[in-house]
């Protein structure tokens, strides 16, 4: 059986990545779920660099990106895997609080597949992730991936 | 920078050289500090020979200061022959109470030369005598009285010159000022925007993560909790709902407020209509009579406007949520110059009516009409940033009517 893709979670705040991980896990979802806490873990993990020097091959199947994270920020993170040829292509939806106008246009400037702002209300944010989650690794095609 | 700064002295020396009586006339104009700011039509004899010559130089030199510490001296005006011979008249050039410099005119004789004085000179300091003959006999003779008279005139000219400039002046500090205190809002409105962003991010995560952990207690550890305890969580769940609301609502006001606006024509009509569907659609269980009347188009912020009757009609949609048929009606009211919208809803007591526009106030109880009391207040600061009004009529269960005048009301496409 050919392995699922796996979603990137590249969120900093621990009860985010938990709230989000519990709502992923409601979905069904049998892609596994990786978990980075700001944009250099991103890269790093992506680029095979340090400790995900190990990881499984392969590009995720969409990166759910929080904007606010230390050291490297979503939207400069997000402008570095657009640059980059061998990862420009992966789906990332940011996934962040606030609905600020600037991030909003920055992140479709920068090439961002998708905006969501995450809902206080918890429930919606469940049915949003799900949605989330069963779009970006069921129903839509990825890109081919050059090795 | 000085008033003389200010003064337009290309126009003052095309004005002032064009004097048909005596139209080779030297003239300048110095600062408070004695320096030269503007001359024109310098007698040969002075800028080739005397001020060229180290011995005649120093003559210039010391007739220049005799001149000035005489208008110091606070004399209306000074005339001096100096020791080359030649006579300079000199004014100070007044703008209200205030001296900004002199007004020098002259390198003239007064009366005709004497050559052989010249000829001695020419021989003194070895200028070739024929040149320098040539350029004495080029000074204009001009009686004392002609020239105390062009002296009058030419002052007034110099004067009216200078309030032009002191005008100038003034603008300029003005505009400085303002350029300054531009720049101070500039920088507080950046430091606002980076307060709102920080709040609209880092204040709405932690109640998130309150309601998604109430919310998983009360799936996953059911048993654990008993009818009171739910209850708790629930009133913890709504109040963290109420303040996410009430964060968004704040950030939407103070960026009405600082939000710059974008003027152009505003279609009113095709607003209230794009809005006005959108409520039906997502509300298809409400019945409701909508009567919109013909709407004139304005001159105004489109996003900013569509802000103010989203909230109107949010309110109007909201406070007859309890009616049978509610009814709300759309216009404009030609007498008050004004938009209204009116509604047969729960109304309100006009006692309170100076609350309605105030942040956070409210004249409802939020058991029975949800609301964070900022609504209307955002619209008011939309309205006022427009130059407009807006105001209120109601009775309690009769229903409420807004009105607002925008003084852009759109003339050629009204």
């Amino acid at each position: 059986m050919v392995e699922l893709k796996r979603i990137l979670l590249a969120e900093d705040n621990a009860y985010d990545v938990e709230l989000t991980l519990e709502a992923l896990s409601e979905s069904n979802l049998a892609n596994k779920v990786d978990v980075v806490k700001d944009g250099v873990q991103t890269m790093e993990y992506l680029r095979y660099i340090g400790q995900y020097a190990t990881r499984e091959r392969g590009n995720p199947a969409v990166i759910l990106l929080d904007l606010k994270m230390p050291r490297q920020d979503g939207l400069e993170t997000l402008a570095e895997i657009r640059k980059d040829e061998k990862l420009k292509m992966i789906p990332v939806v940011i996934l962040t609080s606030s609905k600020e106008e600037r991030d909003l246009v920055k992140g479709y400037e920068l090439g961002a597949n998708a905006y969501v702002v995450k809902p206080v209300d918890f429930s919606t944010f469940r049915e949003c992730v799900k949605l989330i989650g069963g779009f970006w690794a069921y129903i839509n095609e990825l890109p081919p991936e050059k090795s | 920078m000085r008033i003389i700064d200010y003064v337009n002295f290309d126009a003052i020396i095309s004005l002032m050289s064009e004097n048909p009586l005596v139209p080779n006339l030297f003239f300048a104009i110095t600062d408070l500090d004695g320096r030269t700011v503007v001359s024109t039509r310098w007698q040969r004899v002075c800028s080739e020979f005397h001020r060229k010559c180290p011995g005649t130089q120093s003559l210039c030199v010391k007739s220049d200061l005799v001149l000035a510490s005489r208008i110091k001296e606070g004399h209306a005006y000074a005339l001096y022959s100096c020791f080359n011979n030649l006579t300079d008249a000199a004014v100070p050039i007044r703008v209200e109470d205030e001296i900004i410099g002199n007004l020098i005119i002259g390198q003239v004789f007064i009366k005709q030369p004497d050559l052989d004085f010249f000829l001695h000179q020419a021989h003194t300091f070895g200028f070739n005598e024929n040149e320098y003959l040539s350029a004495i006999n080029a000074v204009p003779v001009v009686e004392e009285d002609a020239l105390r008279k062009l002296l009058d005139y030419y002052s007034k000219i110099a004067s009216t010159f200078g309030m032009v400039a002191k005008e100038a002046y003034r603008y300029k500090q003005i505009t400085d000022k303002l350029s300054r205190r531009t720049a101070e809002l500039e920088y507080v409105n950046g430091e606002l925007e980076a307060f709102s962003y920080s709040v609209s991010h880092d204040l709405r995560a932690p109640l998130r993560h309150i309601t998604g952990y109430i919310d998983l207690f009360k799936r996953r550890c059911k048993e654990e909790l008993s009818p009171q305890g739910a209850h708790y969580f629930d009133a913890i769940y709504d109040s963290a709902q109420q303040m996410g609301v009430l964060i968004d609502d704040l950030l939407q006001f103070s960026r009405n407020g600082r939000a710059q606006l974008v003027f152009e024509h505003v279609d009113m009509n095709r607003t209230v209509r794009e809005i006005i569907s959108k409520f039906t659609e997502s509300h298809p269980n409400r019945n409701i009579n909508w009567h919109v009347f013909e709407l004139p188009a304005t001159f105004g912020d489109q996003s900013m406007l569509k802000f103010v009757w989203q909230n109107l009609i949010d309110n109007s949609f909201k406070f007859t949520r309890n009616n049978e048929q509610a009814s709300i009606e759309i216009g404009w009211l030609p007498e008050e110059d004004a938009y209204y919208i009116k509604d047969n809803g729960a109304g309100f007591d006009m006692k309170y009516a100076n609350k309605l526009f105030g942040v956070f106030q409210r004249l409802h109880t939020s058991d029975e009409f949800e609301g964070t009391g900022i609504g209307l207040a955002s619209a008011k600061r939309v309205v006022s940033r427009h130059g407009g009004r807006i105001w209120a009529k109601a009775v309690p269960n009769c229903g409420a009517a807004f009105y607002f005048s925008l003084p852009g009301k759109d003339e050629q496409n009204g």
